[in-house]
């Protein structure tokens, strides 16, 4: 995929996953790799980011006998991901256009 | 649980030498995300060499995280010393020879307007410690009967420091709010060069309370003193002098002596203008208007008369007022026939009129004008006339030639009788 396509795609899919499901760093790049091909390592920067942001917040649990840390959406997050659906769903739009645009003619 | 792997530990120990120069909670918060991270993937049974390839190099983590953080720290907190960092970090995630070139123009205009600003703001703040102690300095000159000029220096005093407070404290927010917004330029442009893109904060919140507190204090006061400033009457009285309007309240003052008693006569004013007219009497006359700001000083021993015009000490700066001509007049009369074995007449500020080439004259005048104007006088007359800068016109024509030291016109005359007229910045006119 094209890296400026990546734009917003990422947030929006780390946002997404965390709507479901509280989830720490390693998991989420599982799932957001097996969805897109991104860096192993590229995560962390957008997650901080997000957290700046207001956007996520984070907490420690213990597991195995040692602390991970968990990320959680929060309330301005929810709606931030809406704004990302909103123009997804534009963006849609004009994919089905142009992906549909052979049926018609054909 | 697995125990950490030593290429591992190298890993994370290299990532913390290369995130040096980041404050110590993101060095911290980062290492951190890494090192649970590598433990999950060991936990979920990866190997090793599986994650360690999986991961970017220590190095361009670093790099990544460097620019990101440092750009968001200066959107934060938009300081020269942040900026710099952004400028730095960013250049390190650019390698195309091409976009090195741009980023570093780039880097030089952005970077050198932003210091411009700053200093602006600060020889701002800097002039208020002059202009401050400056203004109370010139006001304590004042007699202290003139109370009104007192205030109206200090208060004017007060006006402009709060002025330059408050331009200072623009050019600084400007110098911020520029900042912020070549950081995150900086941002949309490193958005090419990798992936994933830095997003960009779009709303950061900076603490603005005591600033605004400074604002509305600077304001205040500001207002206060031009109000005071205002209903002293100095200010208007400045400019009157400036725009050399003619003072409201002039009181003429005569003085009269006998020609026999005097032979030398030096008459000197600050900025009001002398005229020297030739009269039917017998006595020598001198009519002054007198501005409430200006003195004359009058003293006529062994047949010497000097009449000098100086400041009272109402009005500050007067060193800087008396360059300017005031509408105000000196007029000498002699009576025909009188033969001064000396006379001058000189002014700083003001014009001086002759209107009778009868006399031997000396004139002296910095910036005001000279007008030699001899009515219907036939008689001829020696003339010497020179301006450093200024122009010399004979019936309306430039004349004169050019010397070392500006301009200069000679007429000799059989008699022997001669005028000389002399100005550095003001002209000379003969008609």
């Amino acid at each position: 995929m094209d890296a400026q396509m990546k734009k917003g795609l990422l947030d929006a899919c780390v946002l997404h996953i965390l709507l479901k499901d509280d989830t720490y760093g390693y998991k989420l790049t599982q799932e957001v790799t097996d969805l897109m091909e991104t860096s192993e390592s590229a995560l962390y920067p957008v997650l901080r980011r997000l957290e700046a942001q207001g956007n996520l917040e984070t907490y420690s649990a213990e597991h195995s006998g040692r602390l991970r840390r968990y990320y959680k959406i929060t309330a301005a997050g929810i709606s931030r991901l809406n704004e990302y659906k909103n123009e997804l769903m534009e963006l849609k739009k004009v994919i089905d256009f142009i992906a549909g645009g052979d049926d018609e003619n054909g | 649980m697995m125990k950490m792997d030593d290429r591992i530990k190298i890993f994370l120990d290299d990532l913390k030498l290369k995130l040096a120069g980041l404050p110590d909670n993101e060095v911290n918060e980062a290492l951190d995300y890494y090192e649970e991270y590598l433990n999950d993937a060991l936990d979920e049974g990866k190997s090793e060499e599986e994650l360690l390839s999986m991961l970017d190099s220590p190095e361009k983590i670093a790099a990544m995280l460097k620019a990101d953080t440092s750009i968001r720290i200066a959107q934060r907190n938009p300081g020269l010393k942040n900026y710099q960092r952004v400028l730095k970090y960013a250049l390190s995630n650019i390698s195309k020879p091409f976009s090195v070139l741009l980023f570093s123009i780039f880097t030089f205009v952005t970077y050198s307007t932003a210091i411009i600003l700053f200093c602006g703001a600060f020889v701002l703040a800097a002039a208020v410690l002059i202009l401050l102690p400056g203004s109370i300095f010139e006001a304590s000159k004042i007699p202290v009967k003139y109370v009104a000029e007192i205030i109206g220096t200090v208060g004017s005093g007060i006006f402009v420091s709060m002025l330059c407070l408050l331009i200072a404290y623009g050019l600084y927010k400007l110098c911020r709010l520029f900042i912020r917004i070549s950081s995150t330029l900086v941002g949309r442009m490193l958005k090419k060069h990798r992936k994933p893109m830095p997003e960009i904060d779009k709303n950061p919140v900076e603490k603005v309370r005591s600033s605004k507190l400074f604002v509305k204090i600077c304001i205040t006061v500001a207002a206060a003193s031009l109000i005071v400033t205002l209903a002293t009457g100095l200010p208007v009285k400045l400019f009157m002098i400036f725009n050399s309007m003619e003072p409201s309240s002039a009181i003429t003052q005569t003085w009269e002596y006998d020609k026999a008693a005097l032979n030398k006569i030096s008459i000197a004013t600050a900025h009001s203008h002398i005229r020297l007219e030739k009269g039917s009497s017998d006595k020598i006359k001198i009519a002054y208007e007198q501005p409430d700001w200006l003195e004359p000083v009058t003293n006529s021993t062994d047949g010497q008369l000097t009449f000098t015009e100086k400041s009272n000490g109402r009005l500050p700066l007067f060193s800087l007022i008396s360059m300017h001509e005031n509408r105000t007049d000196v007029v000498i009369t002699l009576p025909e026939g009188f033969e001064p074995g000396e006379l001058k007449l000189e002014s700083r500020g003001g014009y001086v009129y002759i209107e009778s080439t009868d006399f031997n004259v000396q004139v002296k005048t910095y910036t005001g004008n000279i007008y030699l104007e001899p009515a219907n006088n036939t008689n001829p007359f020696g003339l010497k006339a020179s301006t450093s800068n200024g122009t010399i016109r004979e019936g309306g024509k430039a004349t004169g030639i050019k010397t070392l030291n500006g301009l200069e016109y000679k007429v000799v005359a059989q008699n022997g009788s001669s005028i000389e007229l002399e100005t550095s910045r003001g002209n000379i006119f003969i008609d």
